[in-house]
């Protein structure tokens, strides 16, 4: 007697993705996390050009200033026209009271904010004489910040020192 | 009666995944390299007030700090040295160099630092007639010299 096999054709076995698509997830969300530089919230109009530099900016302060022949920019809100200092300083007292209030309602009170809140990215334009600019700076020492950053394109020479 | 039941089971589990596959290979290039674009330089430097209220720090630096005080005239940078405070200008540390061979007064900072020379705070001023981007030049050389603690500019004063 002849024994009837059965042949069953060996079932298709298909790549297991499941631990693929869980790396790969993983690793997007650390992408998208990790990788949102401060940096990329620093937007800059065409009225400004930027002087080059080598030097790495070291951070991102909360409050931007961006000087222009025309107007004056808080994180990117006309608030003055060119050389209206007292509008600028107004306009910055406002945000450092109203970011004040907003930390103290989150009950975050610790030096390293208050340290935060003395930093000022400044954005000007490179034609721009000291004439301005120093009344500028000087005002916006008179304001309280005692750290300013003064904001360049970075040259190809980075790295150097 | 079973082996049809199999076969409706075995078509229900299968998913499409090419299209997630695509996703995942097209956004994680693009993060990687997006993110390495954004790149700005910047030069920090203090306002005044902020190192008048580093004395207690200052009383504990040695006394053979120098502290010099940089003025770009327009197309011109002269550097003088001072002793700890400004208090006395040192003759040996004086110097004249041009806006546009900045690259000497690079070396003059480096000839110092290599000298062992303990620096202080630098001042930079600069006249009106100056350029933003003249400043930034000067600025840039100054704060590459990483032995250099603090730039304070020298500002306007304001009512």
């Amino acid at each position: 007697m002849m024994r009837l096999q059965n042949v069953r054709p060996k079932p298709f076995r298909m790549i297991l993705l499941t631990p693929f698509l869980d790396v790969l997830t993983v690793i997007l969300i650390f992408l998208i996390v990790t990788y949102s530089p401060d940096e990329a919230q620093i937007e800059t109009s065409n009225a400004v050009k930027l002087p080059k530099s080598s030097v790495v900016l070291k951070g991102v302060p909360d409050f931007r200033v961006e000087i222009s022949t025309k107007e004056i920019k808080l994180n990117g809100e006309k608030v003055a026209n060119a050389d209206d200092w007292k509008g600028m300083i107004e306009a910055l007292q406002k945000k450092k009271t109203e970011r004040d209030e907003s930390l103290k309602a989150k009950n975050i009170e610790t030096k390293k904010e208050a340290k935060e809140g003395e930093k000022i990215l400044v954005l000007a334009d490179a034609k721009l004489t000291f004439q301005s600019l120093d009344a500028a700076f000087g005002h916006i020492a008179g304001a309280g910040f005692s750290d300013i950053y003064l904001l360049t394109e970075l040259t190809k020479e980075e790295g150097q020192k | 009666m079973k082996k049809i039941d199999r076969k409706k089971i075995d078509e229900e589990i299968n998913l499409n995944l090419v299209p997630m596959m695509d996703l995942f290979v097209g956004l994680i290039p693009f993060l990687l390299i997006a993110a390495a674009f954004t790149k700005f330089g910047g030069v920090d430097v203090q306002a005044p007030s902020n190192t008048a209220n580093q004395t207690h720090q200052e009383q504990k630096k040695p006394s053979d700090e120098v502290w010099f005080e940089v003025s770009v005239d327009q197309d011109k940078i002269e550097v003088q040295g001072f002793s700890k405070d400004f208090e006395k200008p040192l003759e040996n540390l004086k110097a004249e160099f041009s806006v546009e061979k900045v690259a000497q007064f690079e070396a003059y900072l480096q000839g110092l630092a290599s000298k062992n020379t303990k620096f202080g705070p630098v001042l930079f001023h600069a006249t009106s007639p100056t350029t933003y981007e003249q400043g930034i030049s000067v600025l840039t050389v100054i704060r590459s010299e990483k032995t250099i603690p603090d730039i304070v500019l020298a500002m306007g004063v304001t009512e």
